[in-house]
Parts: structure tokens; sequence; C-alpha cells
């Protein structure tokens, strides 16, 4: 048994010609917040609609909660709040109503469940604003409220702060995190906008063209991403043999057969470049380098940057 | 079933289609009351005693309510999807065949609804127009008559509203197709047998708008029987190819 929420194997979907997302295992651990990034299109919607059984799988598994998913698996749905896409509600009726048929249908027993759900979100509880007069950014809010209404352990946000104004992508920022460490709930989110994802996410997979290129922890990222010192030499045993023993560096990373990255950037290159040189190791270059994440994303996606 | 048409019934709240409907039965009752100012005989149609709701039957029916409930229901199915709210439903989860069920249930109680609105105008029309030439038996006539005729035509159209529904190209296509099925009634009306077995005329066999035979009657009740398999088979079919 791992402590894997959502869990996919090889999950493909083709529509037509067209793969839309190419055998991509994904890995979603218990009270994490996993963010998922890439540009439009590249295939994030597509992957959440397949965990939750609203698009056929072409091939593949998905196993949410352990258990895996073939078509609608219905008993899992309970215990998952989710917003795909624009989320849909009647425009007719106000937020409150639209909600109490959710919490209705749902059986929802919590008392004030609906109101407690706008609350959170910062919309009023038995407003008079009709759905088809609420801006973009309150119709994403009650998607949020509609999704965390019955308390579920797992929830799916696609791209949730689409329309929000800066101050309410940093509120809905904060009550995700929230969510997270304060209630335990493992939390799938989606997003382009890379310093969203930077901020919210303790993992990340990074998606291109329906190919998953990247999936580790947020603090192994920052790891690749954080200044270094790249020193190219000609013989990678014999000089990390040296940088061990001699100045005790632990902090350091192989890249090639010819490269070493040392994280500790406050180090005495003219010490170090003396004491290869004097070990007869070729020194072919050292320097200070700083990758940003967007850098990093540039390169693994082999493409432009992202917003 | 009981949470599902809680919801229905929250979800048509200040709808314009149920205003449309309301309205354009109020229409038809003005309208038949305006054709009732006509002079035969000697004295105006309006004021002979059960002329009133006679004729509003018919004219609803063939020109406007058939319509009006077509509309109604094929709206309330279609725009879950055009709303996209059926994909919060399925993630609740709800199932699709109960939801479209409930969807039918309203619909029918809709259509008994507008009908017994018709009766109620026509009836307080002639009341205070002659209210000591209506008695009892024909008021309590009339009634069962409009009933009946809300029942029938909702089953005789629920096949318009089951195909617009799969054919997922807008609900307001079933106003169209309901309009034309009502208007053929007019010409299916013109020989006894057609009259029993078109659905629309169908109600009327049944409603007791027609004097018909105990076999009209019982081909009547076929015919809109068939009409509730037909919508039951297209709506079942829908499901299917989800």
């Amino acid at each position: 048994m791992n402590d894997f929420v959502i869990e996919t194997k090889q999950l493909t979907k083709v529509y037509g010609e067209q793969t839309a997302v190419n055998s991509v295992n994904l890995h979603v651990k218990k009270g994490r917040i996993y963010g998922l990034l890439g540009r439009n299109g590249a295939g994030k919607t597509t992957i959440m609609k397949m965990i939750l059984g609203l698009t056929s799988i072409t091939s593949g598994e998905v196993d949410v909660f352990g258990k895996n998913i073939k078509g609608r698996e219905k008993r899992v749905y309970p215990r998952i709040g989710a917003i795909i896409e624009t989320p849909g509600f009647y425009p007719n009726l106000t937020g409150t109503e639209n909600l109490e048929i959710f919490a209705k249908l749902r059986g929802t027993a919590a008392p004030h469940a609906v109101e407690n759900a706008l609350k959170v979100v910062g919309l009023p509880y038995k407003g008079k604003k009709l759905f088809s007069k609420y801006s973009l950014g309150m119709k994403q809010r009650l998607g949020i409220a509609n999704a965390i209404l019955h308390d579920p352990e797992l929830l799916i946000l696609d791209e949730p702060t689409n329309g929000l104004d800066p101050i309410g992508i940093a509120e809905v920022r904060d009550f995700i995190k929230n969510l997270s460490v304060e209630r335990g709930k493992t939390i799938l989110i989606s997003s382009h906008i890379l310093s969203e994802i930077s901020l919210l996410a303790d993992d990340i997979g990074i998606i291109d063209h329906g190919v998953l290129l990247e999936e580790s922890s947020m603090s192994e990222l920052e790891k690749k991403n954080r200044k270094y010192i790249l020193l190219q030499v000609s013989d990678i045993p014999k000089a990390s043999l040296i940088l061990e023993r001699q100045f005790h560096l632990k902090d350091y990373s192989v890249q090639d057969d010819h490269t070493l990255r040392l994280y500790d950037t406050a180090l005495d290159m003219g010490e170090i470049n003396k004491a290869l040189v004097t070990q007869n190791i070729t020194v072919i270059s050292s320097q200070l380098c700083n990758d940003t994440l967007e850098d990093y994303f540039k390169k693994i996606t082999g493409g432009e940057g992202i917003a | 079933m009981k949470k599902l048409l809680w919801a229905e019934r929250q979800k048509i709240r200040r709808s314009n289609i149920v205003w449309i409907a309301v309205f354009a039965t109020v229409m038809v009752a003005v309208i038949v009351f305006l054709g009732g100012q006509e002079v035969y005989e000697g004295s105006r149609n309006i004021d002979n005693a059960g002329w009133y709701m006679t004729m509003a039957q018919p004219w609803a029916t063939i020109f406007v309510l058939p319509a009006v409930i077509a509309l109604l229901g094929s709206y309330m199915i279609c725009r879950e999807e055009q709303e996209d709210t059926i994909k919060s439903l399925r993630l609740i989860p709800v199932n699709e065949a109960s939801l479209t069920a409930a969807k039918m249930i309203v619909t029918f109680v809709f259509s008994i609804l507008l009908y017994l609105l018709l009766f109620a105008i026509t009836f307080l029309v002639e009341a205070f127009l002659h209210f000591s030439d209506l008695s009892v038996e024909m008021v309590l006539g009339f009634l069962k008559a409009y009933f009946l005729d809300g029942f029938g035509i909702f089953l005789a159209i629920s096949p318009i509203i089951a195909f617009v529904s799969r054919m997922k190209k807008g609900y307001w296509l079933a106003l169209l197709f309901a309009e034309i099925y009502s208007f053929a009634g007019l010409f299916m009306s013109m020989s006894n047998f057609t009259k029993a077995l078109y659905p629309i005329t169908a109600v009327f066999t049944i409603s007791g708008y027609y004097d018909a035979s105990t076999n009209q009657v019982i081909l009547s009740c076929i015919s809109l029987l068939l009409c509730c398999y037909l919508s039951a088979f297209i709506l079942k079919g829908r499901e299917k190819s989800k």
C-alpha cells in the first residue's frame, strides 16, 4: 500500500489523430499540494478529467485512494471536490441557491455547510445577485466553494485562480495552502502560471504537449535551481575525492563526465583550482550560475518560457 | 428521487421560459375570448354557457401549449449540458437516468398546471359572464377534460422532448417540432380513425372533447402509450450514448 492519493500509470488520451496525453505517470502524495504546470493546451485539464472520470481513458490506469478507476468510479466521488475549467451553475439562481442545490443532492449533512463554504471564498451568504450577473472572479470563487462544500479529502482544482484579480489570487492561494497545512487535504492544482505553482506546490509536475517531462518535489527543484558553481574538470572521480577530503564538501552533484555543481557558493575557488591543478586535474572552467524556475522550465520544455 | 424533484423545482425559479409558458396560456385565453365576440344566431358565442371552456381546449392544444411544454421539458434537460452544470452533477454523482426522469416528471406536472391555469381563466370568465347558467356537473366535466388534456399532451409530446435532448442542438428546436406536430392535428382530426390514432388529437378522444366510441378511446390510449414508450426508448439510447 503506497501513500499516493492519485497515481496514474501510462495514462494516455487520444482524440482522433491527436495524442492529448501521452503515457503520463503522475504521483500525488497524501496531504501535499501537487502543482501540474504547463502551457495552455498542454494536457492538464484532460489529465484531471480522466482522473475524475469525466472523459474516457484511451489507455493506462488511474488509481485514486488506492482504487483503480475504470470509467466513473462513483464510490470515490464523495471524497473528492473538483473544479474543472469554468465552473457551471444555474444562471437564474443566486450563489447560495446554487450551492444549496448541490449540497442537497450530495446529501451534505453539516449544518451551515453552504454558509461556511461561501465565507471561506469571500462571497455573501444569501446574497441577492444572480449567478448570471457574477464576474468571472466571483464565478471562480463559487466554483471553489462548491468544491469544498462537502469537506472532501482530495481537491482537484483546474486553474482555480483564472479570472481573479491579484488580491483574489493571493487570497485563494492562502486558502488553498491552509487547506493543505491545517486540514491535511491533498490538492492537485493545475496552472499555466509558474509563479503561482512555485508559491503553492509541495510537488510539481511539468507537462508539455501531453508528456510529463518532470516530476519532483519543489525543494528538489529549488535545489536544482539555486545558485551554484559550475565546475568543469578532466577527471570527475579524482576531483570529487579532493573536494570531499580536502575541502570537506558534501553539497555537490555530478552532472556528467566532466561537470560538477558545487552548491556552496562561498567556497574559495582559487584554492580549489590550485588544489585540483596540483593533483594534475585540468580545470576547464568554473563559473557562478543561478537558474530560475523559468529557466528550468524553458530548458526542459525546450521552448519559450511561461507566465 | 425526492431530492432530484426538489432540485428541479429550485432550478426553474425565475426562469424566463416558465413565464413565457404562462404568458402563452393567458394569451391563448385572450384570443379565444376575442373570437367569442362573434355573433352567431343573434348572440355572441361567448355568452353561451360552456362555449369558452370548450373552445379554449382545441385552440390551446393545436396552436400553443404542446410547443411551450415541449420547450420547457427540453430546456430543462438540455440546459445541464449547455450551462455546463452536468459536470458538477456527475461528480456528486447523480444518476443521470433518475435526473432525466425527475425532469420529465416536472414537465408532466407543469403540463397539467398549464391546462389547469387555462381552465381557471376560462371558468372565471364564464362565471363572471353567466354564473347562473353553469352547473356543477358541467364545470367538473371541464375540469376533468382539462386535467386529461394536460396529462395526454405531455405523453404526446414526450418523444419530441426526448429527441431534442438527444440531438443536443438547442432546446428551441422542440418548440418548432412541437408546433408542426400539434398543428398537423388539425388535419388529422378530419377522419375518425386518424383523430383517434394521432397522439395530439387522441388526447381529445380521451379527455372527452370528442364524442368517441370505446374502440377509439382504446386506440387513443395505445397511441399515447406508444409515445411514452418511444420517449423512454430515445432517452435510454441517450444515456447509453454517453
